[in-house]
């Protein structure tokens, strides 16, 4: 069953298009990995589903979690959603968190927007939600200020908050970036089980394929606020059909294999381009080598499952960390 | 903590021995030997010379200094120079009406710059912003002694509705006493509020920009909800520095709005003993001003301490 | 009064905005700044109306005239006359040339002596950089125009008194703001290379420190400018500035306090002409921060 449907998702900051035309559907449950540049609009795709963007910011197009559109809602129902049915975790641990609050009042807090209660039940409700994310003395934590904490932890912290309410949607953004590589895993498995545990479905974005293909059932990949390519897991890594797609992974196994066997690592030519200064027509264009005439125009996003949006996209299953 | 206050504290007392000695020092090379001011032109050596005895004065400085230090310590204040008059209680007559006068524009500062400065950040998008930013520019610009004539000129001169001038004691006639300080007050007030208004606002767009108030908004409070929840504390941080920077010039500014006012107020004594050459009144006033912003400061700092507990760990 | 001024929190821009105001010329970038615009106009007009004054005043500011006293204006006096008959205009441009003046001399002390105490705090470091830094820092908790009473108590009240009273109470500032800014400088790998080439401290500092903090000093001045304007108001409107009867802005709107009722305009325009002075400079100042060091952008 479905529990997200987004439609021809738009959002426009200052005249530059930042997320266009972006479709995608989420079933309950399901763990979708959005990936792409720093740039390629992942964060405002996220940031749009659950109503943050910033205030310049306009929006086109409608995102339908259980029946409700989100885009046309008014804000005050919107934010009884927020917390509630969907959870959202940030990047920056560091500064997500209120620096003079104590964490157990910061957890507290969105139990009792939601639930109400006292302040004694919201507070037992938040030391019990300390301890699922696996902390062993929850009471030192809750007194605890943020910067008192580990990155580890207040991300952790940010988990409890996210599903505190027993969301049916977990929107993570880039959850794990600012952390040790250690550290790294530990919060994600935390995360993969939590969110199984509540039956919610995952948004993960991250700019790391690793972090992604490991979690997630299906991948949409982003390049200039538009939906490249997307597909099951496996499809998209296996066969990747759109050149950007390819370009991403030959770049990242080859980061992961090719630095001890003391080869060039292979990039994607050229640099993600300012905000709003990608091309007309298909953005990758002025970094695709396959690029010709007929790119001018914007190729629809095509295919049954597994579907990319490219005039020409990339026949043959590429063997990963030859494609240059 | 209590080994910040200790060192703290510490602090405190040795720029206030320093900041005594400064006074002290600035004031004995006044020209003009206070017994000849005293006595007058025709005053003869021999009677100069027998009140500069009586006075302390031809004592060696170090002598003189700490019998001075000593009075200030005990609140033997001891008798102006001039008019003989105890300086502790004329110094306590004048608190009477500068304690309040600080306060006062303290409070219209705060009333005019928090909302103030709160909306020229939430609106800067519209023309209201701009327009508020616009305004405590020019509010800055206008010396407070000009805001207390225009204010004279419109609510006394005009409407007749206050006073201009004067101050009766507040034993005689509270309500009088207060009338009287209400435009006083609001000069001295409008103008500190213009200049703390630019750092509310600068202090509410950071909290409006923060990512711990997007956590706020992503867990479903309103955004009203996580600016007061969220923000005020996180805004008053820095708004707390300036106010502690403000309030020395608040202090100052009393001294200008009482000679605009005529009244009997810290100021008028302050500027009456240097007119009068009443050394030891000068000095008793400047050191009352210096402890005052001192220990303000020192309690700026600790409270700042208490509002932000990350600083605790920096060092 | 405001003491802190640099505006302590910055709006961070864009790094293709701070890319682009660094390209474009600092003249060509200044006359796109309104404030800056405008702030530069009010000042050139104060500018010139001094200078006119070195020169030339319609009547001599101190002649006083019983004939016409407190008249109102008019084609010969275009701003009326005070109680004693003279020309306002003629004063308001005598004070023009002595609010300049005395605003200038007033900075280059604050400069002369702030800039080198906050330049050896931030070389030196150690016990002596500290120890300055602590004199510096009791000097400024102590309000600069309590200061600048004191002094004018103790040497008398004169133009000079005001203008030494208030330059020395602005050293620490200057102190302040040149060690904050250097010791970032210092603290810079292009000041490691040199100091590894055995260069001299003078010679760090005239090649390195000084040339990149040149920009917040000239802002710095600017500012300092409308708070020493402030300053020698407020003094000689206490009586403590200069005397009578040269023309001082201050002066003349405490001698109109007692014909308010009668004459307002007497000690507004002197109020205004404070203000707009004071104006000036702000906006001069905060629109050469804009250009000149994008990164410290007043939030506007």
């Amino acid at each position: 069953m479905t529990l997200l449907q987004v439609d021809g998702l738009t959002v426009r900051i200052g005249g530059a298009e930042v997320v266009g035309d972006v479709s995608f559907a989420l079933e309950r449950g399901e763990r979708l990995g959005l990936i792409g540049e720093s740039g390629s609009g992942k964060s405002m795709t996220a940031l749009a589903l659950i109503g943050l963007l910033p205030e310049e910011a306009s929006v086109e197009g409608r995102v339908v979690l259980d029946g409700d559109d989100l885009v046309a809602m008014s804000e005050g129902r919107r934010c009884d959603l927020r917390g509630d049915r969907i959870g959202m975790i940030f990047q920056e641990p560091m500064t997500a968190l209120n620096p003079v609050m104590r964490v157990g009042n910061q957890v507290a807090e969105v139990v009792r927007r939601h639930r109400g209660g006292s302040r004694r039940s919201t507070r037992e409700r938040a030391l019990e939600l300390l301890r699922r994310v696996e902390f062993a003395d929850p009471e030192r934590i809750a007194r605890a200020y943020p910067h008192e904490l580990s990155g580890g932890q207040r991300q952790r912290v940010m988990v409890a908050m996210a599903i505190a309410c027993s969301p049916a949607l977990v929107l993570a953004d880039e959850p794990t970036t600012a952390l040790d590589v250690t550290v790294q895993a530990q919060v994600l498995e935390l995360l993969a089980r939590l969110v199984a545990e509540e039956d919610a479905a995952l948004v993960l974005i991250s700019h790391d394929l690793a972090v992604v293909s490991g979690m997630c059932d299906r991948l949409l990949v982003m390049y200039g606020g538009r939906i490249v390519e997307s597909g099951p897991t496996d499809d998209v890594l296996e066969r990747p059909r759109h050149p950007y797609t390819v370009g991403l992974l030959a770049t990242s196994t080859a980061m992961a294999e090719g630095g001890r066997r003391g080869r060039t690592l292979p990039t994607i030519r050229g640099s993600v381009p300012g905000l709003g200064r990608f091309p007309e027509g298909c953005v990758f264009r002025s970094r695709c080598e396959r690029a010709t005439d007929r790119c001018r125009t914007m190729p629809p996003l095509e295919g049954a499952g597994h579907a990319f949006a490219c005039w020409h996209p990339v026949e043959r299953p590429v063997t990963v960390g030859g494609a240059t | 903590m209590t080994t910040y206050l200790a060192r703290r504290l510490a602090t405190l007392v040795a720029t206030l021995v320093a900041a005594s000695v400064a006074v002290f020092c600035l004031l004995a090379i006044l020209p003009g030997k206070p017994a000849q001011v005293i006595l007058g032109t025709q005053a003869t050596p021999e009677s100069v010379q027998q009140l500069t005895k009586q006075l302390g004065l031809d004592k060696p400085l170090s002598q003189q200094y700490l019998d001075w230090v000593h009075g200030l310590l005990t609140g033997r204040y001891g008798n102006s120079y001039i008019s003989q008059l105890p300086i502790g209680h004329q110094i306590g007559q004048a608190l009477a009406v500068t304690g309040p006068l600080v306060l006062f524009g303290l409070v219209v500062g705060l009333l005019v710059a928090v909302p103030l400065g709160v909306a020229a950040a939430l609106l800067r998008r519209r023309a209201a912003g701009p327009l508020i930013t616009a305004g405590s520019q020019i509010g800055i610009a206008v010396p407070n002694f000009i805001a207390g004539l225009l204010l004279i000129y419109v609510f006394s001169v005009k409407l007749g509705w206050l006073p201009a001038s004067g101050f009766v004691t507040w034993s005689q006639d509270p309500w009088q006493a207060f009338k009287s300080l209400v435009l006083p007050g609001i000069a001295l007030g409008v103008v500190e509020g213009a200049v703390l208004s630019r750092y509310v606002r600068s202090a509410v767009l950071d909290v409006l920009r923060s990512d711990y108030l997007r956590t706020a908004r992503a867990k479903g409070l309103t955004r009203r909800q996580a600016l007061v929840r969220h923000g005020f504390r996180n805004g008053s941080i820095p708004v707390l520095t300036v106010l502690g920077l403000e309030l020395p010039s608040l202090i100052v500014g009393a001294v200008v709005i009482e000679n605009v006012f005529t009244l009997p107020g810290v100021g008028t004594l302050l500027l009456q003993a240097v007119d009068n050459r009443d050394l030891i009144v000068v000095e008793d006033v400047v050191m009352l001003v210096a402890v005052t912003v001192l220990v303000v400061n020192f309690l700026v700092d600790v409270s700042y301490r208490l509002l932000d507990p990350r600083i605790g760990h920096a060092r | 009064m405001s003491v802190e001024l640099v505006e302590p929190f910055p709006e961070p821009l864009a790094d293709e905005e701070v890319e682009q105001r660094l390209r474009a010329g600092a003249w060509q970038r200044l006359l796109h700044e309104p404030s800056a615009l405008v702030g530069g106009t009010i000042v050139a007009a104060v500018v010139l109306l001094a200078l006119v004054a070195v020169v030339w005043t319609p009547y001599d500011p101190l002649a006083q005239d019983y004939a016409h006293v407190l008249a109102p204006m008019s084609w010969s006096h275009p701003f009326g006359t005070d109680e004693f008959g003279r020309d306002v205009l003629s004063r308001l441009m005598g004070g023009a040339k002595l609010v300049l003046f005395s605003g200038a001399v007033s900075v280059a002390i604050a400069v002369a002596a702030g800039v080198p105490i906050g330049l050896a705090s931030a070389m030196r470091g150690g016990v002596v950089g500290d120890l300055l830094m602590r004199v510096v820092d009791l000097v400024y908790a102590f309000p600069a125009l309590l200061a600048a009473i004191v002094l004018a108590a103790a040497l008398g009240a004169s133009t000079f008194t005001a203008m030494v009273a208030i330059g020395i109470a602005y050293i620490p500032v200057f102190a302040r703001v040149t060690r904050s800014s250097a010791l970032q400088v210092v603290g810079s790998e292009y000041v490691l290379a040199a100091r590894a080439y055995r260069r001299s401290g003078p010679a760090i500092v005239v090649r390195h420190v000084l040339p990149n903090i040149r920009a917040i000093l000239i802002v710095q001045s600017s500012l300092l400018f409308s708070l020493a304007i402030l300053a020698e108001a407020g003094l000689s409107y206490l009586g403590l500035g200069t005397p009578d009867p040269d023309p001082s802005w201050g002066r003349m709107v405490q001698e109109a306090q007692d014909t308010l009722s009668r004459d307002p305009m007497l000690a507004f325009w002197p109020g205004i002409f404070i203000a707009l002075a004071v104006l000036g400079f702000n906006l001069l100042g905060d629109g050469l921060r804009d250009v000149l060091d994008p990164r410290l952008r007043s939030s506007r």
